[in-house]
């Protein structure tokens, strides 16, 4: 037995420390043996939490654990002007229920961005946009701009994410979604940036036997551009211009 | 209109939505409550176990994708991670007695809102009380108890190379025991 796989119950229970746990995760993809004991481990304990016997909460506790999360909660939810007032956008694209933007902000660890990335490795396919080719201003190398989750529109059990990231001065949205519906003869999925009510192609996929699919696009539209949502559309195919079919996911930005 | 399901309100909570919040806490004060305090044995700590989850589902620190399996579940490992870590930081020695309940199989712990938790837990205690004496000791320690690998084989006094081994057993039994009263470890995977 390796050095290594002897830290497997420690990991099991958070025990490691942050270098120890970042080890170990990367000895987890080269030792199958230490991920199918650990898939063992979780499958043998999965029932365990139910052993505890029922306990009553104590009076008010709702209460004081609500008011002292949203307490902790500081800069995010201060922010809530909105700084396009006016983009109260009617998409023609929708029924987008673009909330308000500030409800939607979310800014997540670069780690997930960085994970997605990862994740991607091997099939990231880049389209070369349809505009005339200029690229955007160059900014700092490889950040998260922004992170979102991606919502369904309907009450499908579709989910995803989009990552829009800045690289070597050019704009990638990285897009992944899961349990979304087979596509049938040319249909694909299309991703879109919505700007005011404009939509902008921003790649498409189709998504694998299980319903995964990823994309990642570098953004090069010319001029300046606000993006104020991202959404998926389910098209015939691969050349609509504008989006044809109803939105399958989307998220304001 | 429907109820959301779990993973629904984790994706509005993560777009800050108060109320998402407060539904998902309602769905699971009772749970991890019970399972919090089963780990640190004391209300105040069991409800400090609560804050700080809700704390990492509300900041985004612990990030969910249904790659990680069932949202519950997911849940659970934190909620115990949490409870394990809080536990260390009390700094004194974390007892490790059994939990004489966990082997009880009568009807006087009853719990009107969570029926399947009931029955589970019932199925699950009748398995517990067939392992052995050592068997148990072993599942409280590392599971409920968060003891290191280290711990558990100075604790029983095993060389380190087979505290796993051991541990995988009694899990194993119990899990034996558990189909053998039928279908409800198929159950938990819901």
């Amino acid at each position: 037995m390796k050095a290594n796989c002897e830290q497997l119950l420690d990991y099991f229970n958070g025990t490691l420390s942050n270098e120890e746990r970042e080890r170990f995760e990367a000895h987890l993809l080269s030792c199958e043996e230490c991920r199918e004991e650990l898939k063992e481990l979780e499958e043998l304990t999965g029932d365990l939490p139910y052993l505890s016997m029922p306990e009553e909460p104590p009076a008010g506790m709702k209460e004081r654990v609500l008011a002292s999360v949203f307490e902790s909660d500081t800069d995010e939810t201060s922010h809530t002007t909105n700084e396009k007032g006016s983009v109260e956008q009617k998409n023609n694209v929708t029924n987008l229920q673009t909330e308000r933007k500030s409800r939607q902000r979310k800014w997540i660890a670069p780690t997930l961005a960085a994970a997605l990335f990862l994740s991607l490795t091997g099939n990231v396919y880049t389209f070369v946009s349809e505009g005339d080719g200029e690229t955007t201003q160059p900014e700092e190398i490889s950040s998260l701009i922004k992170a979102v989750q991606l919502q369904p529109s309907e009450a499908e059990a579709s989910a995803g994410s989009a990552a829009l990231m800045s690289e070597d001065g050019k704009m990638n949205l990285v897009v992944q979604v899961n349990d979304v519906a087979e596509t049938k003869g040319d249909q694909v999925y299309q991703v879109w940036l919505l700007e005011g009510d404009k939509p902008y192609r921003a790649g498409y996929f189709t998504p694998n036997q299980d319903g995964k699919g990823e994309v990642a696009y570098e953004v090069e539209y010319e001029g300046e551009h606000d993006w104020d949502a991202v959404a998926i559309t389910l098209e015939p195919d691969h050349t609509s211009e504008t989006p044809k079919g109803k939105i399958v996911l989307s998220s304001g930005l | 209109m429907r109820e959301l399901n779990d993973a629904e309100l984790y994706g509005k909570v993560q777009a800050k939505d108060k109320e998402a919040l407060s539904s998902l806490y309602d769905r699971y004060e009772k749970l991890l409550y019970s399972f919090s305090y089963r780990i640190v044995k004391d209300g105040g700590l069991a409800e400090e176990v609560l804050q700080e989850v809700f704390i990492k589902l509300w900041k985004g620190k612990a990030q969910y994708s249904e790659e990680k399996g069932k949202f519950s579940s997911w849940l659970l490992t934190m909620t115990r991670h949490t409870a394990i870590d809080l536990l260390r930081k009390q700094a004194k020695e974390p007892d490790y007695e059994l939990d004489e309940r966990d082997a009880l199989h009568s009807d006087e712990a009853s719990v009107e809102d969570q029926v399947e938790w009931k029955e589970r837990g019932q199925v699950l205690r009748t398995a517990v009380s067939k392992l052995k004496g050592e068997q148990r000791k072993i599942i409280e320690m590392f599971y409920f108890k968060g003891m290191t690998h280290k711990r558990i084989s100075e604790e029983f006094d095993l060389p380190l190379g087979t505290v796993k081994g051991r541990i995988r057993l009694a899990l194993k039994h119990l899990k034996t025991s558990l189909s053998e009263k039928g279908g409800v470890s198929d159950e938990s995977k819901l």
